[in-house]
């Protein structure tokens, strides 16, 4: 006995993937070669696809309704005794093909000339003399070097022979630098080191759109104004201190997102699923002294505007103190940013696979905008929200970029649905 | 509705009628033996289409066209012939008539499992090789046909092509110098009413195929390609013909491609199933299974345990080739030249690894 | 020796591989009764008769493709096609079949067939009667690709092209046919494909050309001497096989190369021997790699067809640039 993986063969002339229809056999059971095995669905047709051998189906590789890619193991067989085909997994061997191994020790490259202009049989000349293309003054026209110039230089001795410098095992991590330049190599380690890997995923990874928005924050900063004022005559100074505008924006966020779903999602592309969270996790982008962090407000939906204000003065005073716990640095489905204090009035959010949004704010200004046709000051707050554009059409963030817009010129609208 | 694809008017020659019975007066030149014979060759194409597409749903087999409804049309005119001496210049879809030739299975095998040696006929073994480009085998039927004749033999070349290959140029080109060099030829277009899925009305708008042969100057006739005595009638005239210097002829057979195109294809998207079931009723197997049971030759067990054997001896054919070292690098080089330039013989030491 | 015309010698070599091998058998459009359009063939059918001569329907495609089932029969067909720009219309069959039959029979199937057809401009030919294909042909796996330069090689290279067990398609010059005119053996010689001839060394540069064009070549260089430089020419003959090692060897001795042809700049069979050359002669070399070709246009009408295929001065100002770089 000997199992048989069977992979999915392209079974019409460039299928890529099939869905499973039907299985014809369950685990456990015999089957007959040439016996139907399973129906499948290609972008071609139903196929149905018989046993390559006799023996027990010992797994199945995909339910019904799953889709199976060709190469992939559609189920193993224990193949009763002198019964293992020849199957589709078998590969042609590449290897037979006799290419010669990169990088070996005879192939090391002499950069040492590039940048001068010398014809091909001058290089070859200028190699058996030893001499060094780079020191020698070209006569010829544009500068070229000539085989004259290359003779007189050998017969000259006045450059160093080093024809075939030795510069050594190629080294994947250079720790000194080029001569002549100075400075320090500084190795990635911890935070550094996953800032760097995370924003080169989300990078190379999600297609991003970014909506612009200018909000009116007259409203929001008399909200923000009346609720420090009112915390600081109750005498809850740590609230006071808590009450800055994110809160408000994260609430006003928060709001938004229960109406648009698909702004609160993950995305794996993987299994080609979308998830809607029933949860709204808000990771909080935090300065650290080791970098970026994204402490999260857990279900920011089902908290008190007072409660996510010190949760996010709790978790900044965290990561500055470098004693964030893992919790609170897991499961974000939605990020804020806020930037704004440093001085930044446009930003350029990333969006952080698997969540789809980053809302980012920037500094409120006092600027000149048109009320009523009339020239007004008023201060105002620029938002830039980036979309993970496999997931939100230009469409869907701006109706939820509206919203948070909305809500945020008018704070009072956030009473709607008080409970 | 008709069991054969209408075009225009003209009528085809049917001798074994559907249920069986033979047009009176007609005495097919068929004795018994060879009228087994041809039942056990088209009852061993229906066990290769099945075994192949079974092979080929399970990767270890590539697209595969099957004969599957043209049964009459290649065993009758593949009777016709005399291996010895006559040649047959298939497409794709005349496994029967190769065999006949002396090609074998295990060759098929490896043709369609991708394996260079599968398309080499043996010496002796009067056939050309499969042929993918469509019609384009056709004139070399002719230019053989003509370079037996010219060598002083009496071989005549059958030619296999389609309805959809009937409207290449070369299939013109070819018919016109038959008839200019009266080439020993029989031309036998299957007319299996699909080209994919073109429908053949959309081939031509000629009455018929066979209509064509006045305009080359040589025979033509019209027959029911699902009745193996009409269209093994129709070859051994030709062939006749042909023998005795008398030139080409084309005969059209009208069939009916009861399967996809090829393994690749699905005609559901095309075909009406109830022109499809309406056309079954012309099934050339079963049309000979009447006939042959009412004359006592067979009954229902003698054939299941033929299809039997029948199945074994493709099994075997493909465990044999499937037995065999699967081609390397070489296979690429191997015959491409008598005398390679040097530069490939470069190639393929790169690519064997060997000395170069 | 006898002096001959191009278009002699070649009819001489069919005479005499008429006569010594009986599969020997000639097709093509007006070759019998009237000779061929350039009495390549005249007098052939008189002698051998109307079967080894043989007059054919007007149809490159089923004139080519006949000739693939004679071979398979066992004969050695030489199919003409009346000029190479008509050999579109038997494309197919050239690339798809003769050129691999060998391959796709698994060698029971030899195509030992030679397809002739003249080529090339400066005869005030009609559209499509000048045109030089012969690039699509070379990179046709399975076939071999003759172009002589001269009478002798017209009739030893076709002699060896007919006993060459692999199809060969050979190319005549049209304009060469009667102006290319050398002292030719009269005995049975051949002379092999893939085997360059040097027609005159050079230390400074070497032109690199095949079929009419190395007349231009030799008169360039001529030219060039005068002028004090000392320029080789290398006559490819065959494209496939091509003499990678002659091309080795000349560039190697002169370390400046010229490469000319009648055909299109772009993908012109040049742009495969630059690139053999910097292969295989790289560091010989003192200069970029000059073409001359002629322009990316269709065949010209008569009156502007002199400006089109590479002249004399289009090569002299060329090996001058090449020579100054």
């Amino acid at each position: 006995m000997a199992p048989l993986e069977f992979v999915l063969p392209d079974v019409g002339e460039g299928i890529a993937t099939a869905d499973v229809v039907a299985w014809h056999v369950a685990e456990g059971e015999r089957v007959r070669e040439h016996q139907d095995l399973v129906e499948v669905q290609t972008d071609k047709a139903v196929v149905v696809i018989p046993s390559p051998t006799t023996g027990v189906v010992l797994r199945l590789g995909a339910a019904a309704g799953e889709s199976v890619d060709v190469g992939a193991v559609l189920a193993v067989i224990d193949c009763d005794l002198g019964q293992s085909p020849r199957s589709s997994a078998t590969t042609v061997g590449s290897s037979a093909i006799g290419l010669r191994p990169m990088g070996n020790s005879q192939a090391r490259v002499d950069v040492s000339a590039r940048g001068s202009l010398a014809a091909p049989a001058t290089r070859r000349l200028a190699r058996e003399l030893g001499v060094a293309l780079a020191e020698v003054e070209g006569s010829g026209p544009h500068g070229r070097i000539t085989r004259e110039d290359v003779e007189r230089a050998a017969a000259a001795g006045e450059v160093p022979h080093r024809a075939q410098p030795d510069r050594g095992t190629p080294d994947r991590h250079p720790r000194a630098l080029p001569e002549g330049v100075g400075g320090e190599v500084v190795p990635l380690r911890g935070v550094r080191r996953s800032i760097a890997h995370a924003l080169t995923k989300a990078w190379l990874e999600v297609p991003r759109i970014i909506d612009y928005r200018e909000v009116d924050a007259t409203a929001l900063m008399g909200a923000r104004a009346r609720l420090k004022e009112r915390a600081l005559a109750r005498g809850d100074e740590d609230l006071a201190r808590a009450m800055t505008p994110t809160p408000l924006i994260v609430k006003a966020a928060v709001r938004a997102l229960r109406d648009h779903p698909y702004a609160n999602a993950s995305i794996d592309l993987e299994r080609e699923e979308i998830t809607l969270h029933r949860h709204c996790n808000v990771g909080i982008a935090t300065a650290s002294p080791d970098g970026l962090v994204v402490p999260v407000v857990r279900d920011a939906g089902d908290r008190t505007l007072r409660e996510v204000a010190l949760e996010i003065t709790r978790l900044s005073g965290a990561a500055r103190e470098r004693r964030l716990r893992p919790e609170d640095l897991a499961g974000p489905t939605f990020t804020v940013n806020n930037y704004g204090g440093l001085g930044i009035w446009l930003g350029t959010p990333i969006v952080r696979p698997p969540e789809v949004v980053n809302l980012g704010v920037g500094a409120i200004r006092d600027q000149v905008v048109a009320v009523d046709g009339q020239p007004v000051v008023r201060p105002i707050l620029a938002l830039a929200v980036a979309g993970d554009h496999r997931v939100l059409d230009g469409d869907t963030l701006a109706a939820f970029v509206t919203q948070v817009a909305e809500l945020l010129e008018d704070p009072v609208l956030l009473l709607e649905d008080l409970r | 509705m008709s069991t054969l694809p209408a075009i225009g008017t003209d009528e085809p020659r049917c001798l074994l009628a559907p249920d069986g019975t033979v047009a009176e007066g007609h005495v097919t030149a068929l004795d018994d033996a060879a009228l087994l014979d041809a039942w056990r060759a088209m009852l061993q194409s229906r066990a290769i289409d099945e075994r192949f597409f079974s092979l080929q749903r399970q990767g270890r087999l590539g697209t595969f066209s099957p004969v599957n409804g043209e049964e009459a049309a290649v065993v009758g005119s593949a009777w016709a012939l005399d291996p010895a001496r006559d040649w047959v210049v298939p497409q794709y879809r005349e496994l029967p008539a190769m065999l006949r030739q002396g090609y074998t299975v295990t060759r098929a095998v490896q043709y369609f499992t991708g394996n260079p040696a599968g398309n080499f006929m043996a010496p002796g073994v009067n056939v050309l090789p499969y042929q993918i480009s469509l019609a384009a085998q056709i004139p070399h039927a002719v230019g053989l046909a003509w370079g037996l004749r010219h060598q002083g033999s009496d071989g005549v070349v059958c030619v296999y092509f389609g309805d959809g290959a009937s409207s290449e140029g070369d299939a013109h080109e070819a018919l016109n110098l038959a008839g200019v060099r009266r080439a020993p030829v029989v031309f036998l277009l299957k007319n299996n009413g699909w080209a994919i899925s073109t429908p053949v009305h959309r081939q031509t708008a000629a009455p018929s195929f066979a209509a064509r042969a006045a305009g080359y100057g040589m025979a033509g006739e019209l027959v029911d390609g699902n009745d193996l005595f009409a269209v093994h009638d129709a070859c051994t005239r030709a062939v006749t013909r042909a023998r005795a210097g008398e030139g080409p002829t084309l005969i059209e057979a009208r069939t009916y491609r009861m399967g996809p195109h090829n393994t690749s294809d699905d005609p559901t998207r095309y075909v009406d199933p109830e022109e499809l079931e309406a056309r079954r009723a012309g099934d050339p197997v079963a049309r000979l299974r009447r006939h042959l049971q009412a004359k006592g030759l067979v009954d229902d067990a003698s054939e299941e345990v033929l299809t039997a054997a029948l199945t074994a001896e493709v099994d075997a054919a493909v465990a044999e080739a499937e037995a065999g070292a699967p081609p390397g690098p070489e296979a690429m080089f191997d015959h491409v030249y008598a005398r390679p330039p040097q530069r490939m013989a470069g190639q393929r030491a790169a690519a064997t690894g060997e000395a170069g | 020796m006898a002096v001959m015309t191009m278009v002699e010698a070649i009819r001489s070599a069919l005479a005499a591989e008429l006569e010594r091998d009986e599969r020997v058998l000639l097709l093509g459009q007006d070759i019998g009764v009237n000779g061929g359009v350039f009495r390549a063939t005249e007098g052939l059918q008189e002698r051998f008769g109307a079967e080894r001569v043989v007059d054919m329907p007007l149809a490159e495609a089923v004139i080519v493709g006949s000739a693939v089932g004679l071979a398979c029969s066992g004969l050695v067909p030489v199919p003409e096609l009346q000029f190479l720009g008509f050999g579109s219309q038997a494309f197919h069959q050239i690339e798809g079949q003769v050129a691999r039959m060998r391959f796709r029979s698994h060698g029971r199937y030899g195509m030992p067939m030679v397809i002739r057809a003249p080529f090339g401009g400066n005869v005030r030919t009609p559209e499509l009667h000048s045109d030089a294909h012969e690039a699509k042909y070379a990179g046709s796996p399975g076939l071999k690709v003759a172009m002589p330069a001269t009478a002798r090689d017209a009739k030893g290279m076709l002699t060896e092209a007919l006993r060459d067990p692999d199809p060969v398609l050979f190319c005549e010059p049209l304009r060469g046919y009667r102006l290319i005119k050398d002292e030719v053996p009269e005995e049975d010689f051949t002379v092999p494909l893939g085997r360059a001839r040097t027609v005159r060394e050079g230390d400074d540069l070497v032109i690199v050309a095949y079929s009419a064009a190395v007349v231009i070549a030799e008169k360039a260089a001529e030219r060039a001497a005068a002028e004090g430089y000392s320029v080789g020419v290398l006559d490819l003959r065959s494209l496939v096989p091509l003499d990678a090692d002659a091309l080795r060897e000349a560039v190697a001795r002169s370390g400046r190369a010229l490469v000319l042809h009648e055909a299109p700049l772009t993908a012109g069979f040049g742009a495969e021997l630059v690139a053999t050359i910097q292969e295989e002669a790289f560091w010989s070399l003192e200069a970029p790699i000059g073409r001359v070709a002629a322009y990316d246009t269709p065949y010209p009408p008569g009156s502007v067809e002199d400006l089109y295929v590479p002249s004399v001065e289009r090569v002299l100002a060329a090996i001058r640039t090449v020579l100054e770089a």
